[in-house]
């Protein structure tokens, strides 16, 4: 990643995918290709797994090309999709914020990925030098986070409004969990 | 000479880590207010664009969501609330109200901008305590949708009661 960033100006930057992210938002060129010499490019291919559920966390993911997708153990200990994530999406945000986390879901590439990996220890050494290219970052993942506690709480809310319009779909995921009970 | 501010709160919760210099600075960035007892600091559904540092007194927070009401009581100095509203007015279905007579610093939306704006570690102290949060908030969203969409059985038996006892309504 840093050879091809040292290789960049700052125009070209402008057009990189990572550069138009919400996640850099307001950071200057200069600022956003800091950042991204901390990091590396990682690749993945079909089917291989980015992180697993219960793993401790210690970095975060910003998709490039490709998508992934989240899985986490349902009620019933079978693997539930929780989301797919394409170009621009973050994955695993908490890891760098975070003193200590485990991660919460299992992520796995679902087609060739080329991804920004940012560990916490070379985030942490950038706070640490109060640059403050890490602190603009840090509010745009706080921005990007509280719009998905927003949407996550919206997601609950609306069950309980009307909950006749959800029953359906709750009694056929229980039929569904029972039926592969009785299977095992 | 220290400000009797800077004394009270110096060394106190989530302000912990502030130098006295740097608390000088966050104390002249903000206003300085006092709640009688029982007034609001903001009531539920009112969009924010401030967040509130405890000097003295007792504040009850309540947040309303699908599931329950969560009610809190802060009394610490130094205790902050509504950080969120620094970087966006999010709905957030709470509200918070003094218990008894309480003194507050309010930083507005605009003053932590501008202490970014120039740099200031001020700044970057309280995007290290918004990040700490947010991380929990975030955390306890999760686990409001793990308790709903992650425990079917469960919530099918709560849909069916609120069904019935919006029926005898």
């Amino acid at each position: 990643m840093s050879q091809e960033l040292d290789d960049m100006d700052s125009e070209s930057l402008e057009v990189n995918p990572l550069g138009n992210l919400e996640l850099f938002r307001g950071l200057s060129a200069a600022e956003i290709r800091e950042i991204l010499h901390t990091g590396e490019r990682r690749t993945f291919e079909p089917g291989e797994v980015v992180f697993t559920e219960g793993q401790s966390a210690h970095s975060m993911f910003v998709i490039e090309t490709g998508e992934l997708e989240v899985k986490s153990r349902g009620e019933a200990d079978e693997p539930v999709v929780l989301a797919q994530l394409g170009a621009g999406s973050i994955v695993g945000e908490m890891a760098i914020l975070d003193g200590f986390s485990l991660r919460s879901a299992t992520v796995a590439a679902v087609s060739d990925v080329s991804a920004f990996e940012l560990t916490r220890e070379a985030f942490t050494a950038l706070r640490d030098g109060q640059s403050h290219a890490a602190y603009k970052l840090i509010l745009n993942l706080a921005r990007i986070l509280g719009e998905r506690r927003r949407r996550a709480d919206a997601r609950v809310a609306e069950v309980f409004q009307d909950p006749s319009k959800h029953i359906d779909a709750f009694e056929s995921q229980v039929h569904d969990m029972l039926g592969r009970l009785k299977k095992v | 000479m220290t400000s009797p501010l800077v004394e009270v709160l110096e060394g106190q919760g989530a302000l912990i880590d502030f130098s006295p210099d740097e608390l000088e600075r966050f104390v002249a960035a903000c206003n300085h207010r006092v709640f009688a007892a029982g007034e609001a600091l903001w009531t539920i559904d009112q969009k924010r664009q401030s967040a509130f540092f405890l000097v003295d007194g007792v504040i009850e927070r309540r947040i309303q969501t699908s599931l329950n009401q969560e009610v809190d009581q802060f009394g610490l100095p130094g205790v902050p609330l509504s950080l969120s509203a620094l970087i966006s007015d999010w709905e957030y279905h709470s509200g918070a109200y003094t218990l008894i007579r309480s003194e507050v610093l309010e930083l507005t939306r605009d003053a932590f901008e501008a202490l970014l704006e120039a740099k200031d570690p001020v700044a970057y102290r309280l995007i290290d305590l918004i990040a700490t949060y947010l991380v929990d908030d975030m955390r306890r969203a999760n686990a409001r949708l793990q308790e709903v969409f992650g425990r079917p059985a469960e919530t099918l038996r709560t849909l069916r009661r609120r069904i019935r006892e919006d029926a005898k309504a």
